[in-house]
């Protein structure tokens, strides 16, 4: 019978317990993951199961970390998400989170679209370190999603965003991620992909200031192909200030909508 | 005659531009997207579409921060 070991294929003359599949392996582990969930040394292994063997404590080898990062989410998952391409509008508070969590996820290709640098008070909501104060935020996220995961592509550009230049930034990607500060920004997105990309998949946010409950916010469509997410009232100002947990859930929001896109279909 | 405006009823004189709308119900039409029956309105369309009975329509206002 064919299994899968820690992403290779692996031919057994008769079913095993985990127990005894580590051993005979000659691998240690503690913890035993089969198809995306983890399971007791005494499951006895069937054809085609995806099995993940991790010993705490290790650093795994180098041929099996891609496979080990992504094993709770299943092989399908993972291949999917692996193969697609998002682009991410604006690095701040909501564009950092984004990626970070697509990042986590194993998305194979991001392209980070940003023209500023880190400064000290970005670092109350967005995902950069004090050490990386004064670098391209494209940069320092790059950095910081390949630490997370050094298998994704991540293309950066750092460049203003305009109606010159966006369509030619944004065309060819599965998911525009709108995640920019300002309201113009955010409506020249909108209006130029509406016009010149209509059938562009695009997730934006709206009102993810201060710190309100998170069950005002909301998911609103527009057309088939956009949705908007937040609670669409509170603008940050000098009286309501962006803080991180607000932030995040919007951001949380914007990349669980992307995989479900991305995903649509998948048992 | 009655259109649907962000989920609610509201009961107006005649059919009308988008805009006109909007200034009768003391709506500030900047930094807003449409959406009119299923299909996307971007503001400069405001004065060109017509309401008619039973539209429905979602406003989508966007808001600074991020």
């Amino acid at each position: 019978m064919k299994v899968s070991v820690n992403g290779n294929e692996i031919i057994l003359a008769k079913p095993l317990n985990l127990y005894d599949l580590a051993c005979f392996l000659n691998m240690e582990a503690d913890v035993f993951i089969v198809n995306s969930f983890p399971k007791d040394i005494s499951y006895i292994v069937k054809e085609n199961d995806n099995i993940s063997l991790i010993k705490k404590g290790v650093m795994p080898a180098k041929e099996h970390l891609e496979h080990l990062l992504c094993c709770r989410q299943g092989k399908n998952i993972t291949d999917i998400l692996k193969n697609s391409k998002v682009v991410i509008c604006g690095c701040g508070g909501l564009g950092s989170h984004v990626a970070i969590s697509l990042a986590r996820t194993g998305l194979g290709n991001i392209k980070l679209i940003d023209f500023d640098v880190v400064e000290p008070s970005n670092i109350n909501r967005q995902y950069y370190f004090i050490n990386q104060i004064g670098r391209y935020k494209t940069d320092a996220l790059k950095e910081n999603i390949n630490k997370i995961n050094p298998y994704i592509h991540v293309e950066t550009k750092n460049v203003m965003l305009d109606n010159e230049n966006i369509i030619n930034e944004v065309a060819g990607f599965q998911v525009i991620v709108e995640c920019f500060d300002n309201t113009k920004s955010k409506l020249m997105l909108m209006e130029n992909c509406i016009k010149k990309l209509p059938h562009s998949f695009i997730i934006g946010a709206s009102g993810v200031a201060g710190y309100f409950d998170t069950d005002i916010i909301k998911i609103k469509k527009l057309g088939k192909n956009i949705l908007i997410v937040g609670d669409f009232e509170n603008e940050a100002s000098e009286d309501l200030p962006l803080m991180a947990p607000r932030v995040t859930a919007c951001a949380s929001i914007q990349a669980n909508e992307t995989i479900k896109y991305l995903l649509q279909g998948v048992k | 005659m009655n259109i649907t405006l962000n989920g609610k009823t509201y009961n107006i004189e005649k059919e009308d531009y988008l805009i006109n709308i909007l200034h009768s119900l003391n709506i500030n039409p900047e930094n807003i997207i449409a959406e009119i029956n299923g299909e996307i309105y971007t503001k400069e369309m405001f004065a060109e579409k017509l309401i008619c009975k039973n539209d429905v329509v979602e406003l989508v206002k966007f808001v600074g921060g991020g």
